[in-house]
């Protein structure tokens, strides 16, 4: 199956295949993720070895605000509130950092329309080879009060 | 939207005074930025980020805000460009692409056309894509208009 979802969103490129992943903002040891502290990405060597030409987050639908892409019954996926403090911070193979301080947000899009919210995805163009062990997530240091709890990132990863 | 091979976040303060209408804010220094050519650029407001990495309260809103990009040349590419229309948030979830050009950043700066609504020490977001230029000569074709 030929993905051509990237070229419909504005993207230059095409994807064969695509994989959606979790990345844990929690430890064993602590529910609760701790502003400051690194989430690494789970290793994923499928990822790993083929190049990256687009990645998109999914969001969990919030009461108060219309937007949203998912849902799960079996794991917490971040709210649209939450993602507004989180980073990523991903490296390629060579081990650069070559997506610096990348907000969640921005790998999620909606518009403002006239009877609410309308969500106008677009697949973020990220074009690289990931060190998925290498990438992580945080919440700044400097964030007080941040109550997630057994909370994911999802984010689909679209390749060749 | 072109590819993106490389991104870095940076923030812009407004000070520790509410900026006038018409004052220009310079960006600072980031060492990672120095040799690159840009190829794209996004901006946030605070529906899109809360506090940015240093932790200061993000603006509330970017219509009041214009950028300005300097080449190596001190040539102004990109003159007052609305940084709302750089928020994929507002333009449909799309970027603004560039055509490469070798950055100066530190004589790149932002003008507040309009103050209302902002408040000291925010500070405005903006994601630079770029290239570095030891390997702009492997990519530049995938950047360049055809």
């Amino acid at each position: 199956m030929r993905n051509t979802n990237l070229e419909t969103y504005g993207n230059n490129y095409s994807s064969n295949k695509f994989r959606r992943i979790i990345i844990p903002l929690f430890t064993q040891e602590n529910p609760l993720a701790v502003p400051g502290v690194k989430y690494f990405f789970p290793e994923n060597p499928t990822i790993d070895q083929y190049n990256i030409v687009g990645m998109e987050a999914h969001i969990v639908r919030q009461p108060t605000l219309a937007e949203g892409d998912i849902k799960d019954g079996i794991i917490d996926i971040v709210t649209q509130a939450s993602a507004r403090n989180i980073y990523l911070n991903l490296y390629n193979d060579k081990n650069e950092e070559t997506y610096f301080n990348l907000p969640l947000r921005s790998l999620f899009t909606y518009a403002p329309f006239a009877t609410g919210f309308r969500i106008t995805k677009r697949i973020k163009p990220i074009t690289t080879r990931l060190k998925t062990r290498s990438c992580f997530a945080y919440i700044p240091a400097n964030i007080v009060g941040s109550a997630l709890e057994n909370q994911y990132i999802s984010l689909t990863i679209y390749y060749n | 939207m072109r590819p993106i091979l490389r991104s870095y976040l940076i923030e812009v303060n407004l000070g520790s005074s509410t900026p006038g209408a018409g004052q220009n804010i310079n960006v600072q220094d980031y060492p990672q930025l120095r040799d690159v050519y840009i190829t794209g650029i996004e901006a946030f407001n605070s529906d899109q980020i809360t506090k940015s990495p240093a932790g200061k309260s993000v603006v509330p809103s970017n219509t009041g805000i214009t950028l300005t990009l300097m080449d190596k040349y001190n040539m102004e590419m990109i003159f007052q460009y609305p940084t709302s229309d750089l928020n994929p948030g507002i333009v449909s979830g799309f970027y603004r692409d560039i055509v490469p050009f070798y950055l100066q950043l530190t004589k790149s700066y932002i003008t507040i056309l309009d103050p209302t609504g902002l408040s000291a020490n925010e500070s405005v977001i903006l994601n630079v894509f770029y290239i570095q230029a030891k390997e702009y000569e492997k990519y530049k074709s995938g950047n360049l208009r055809k």
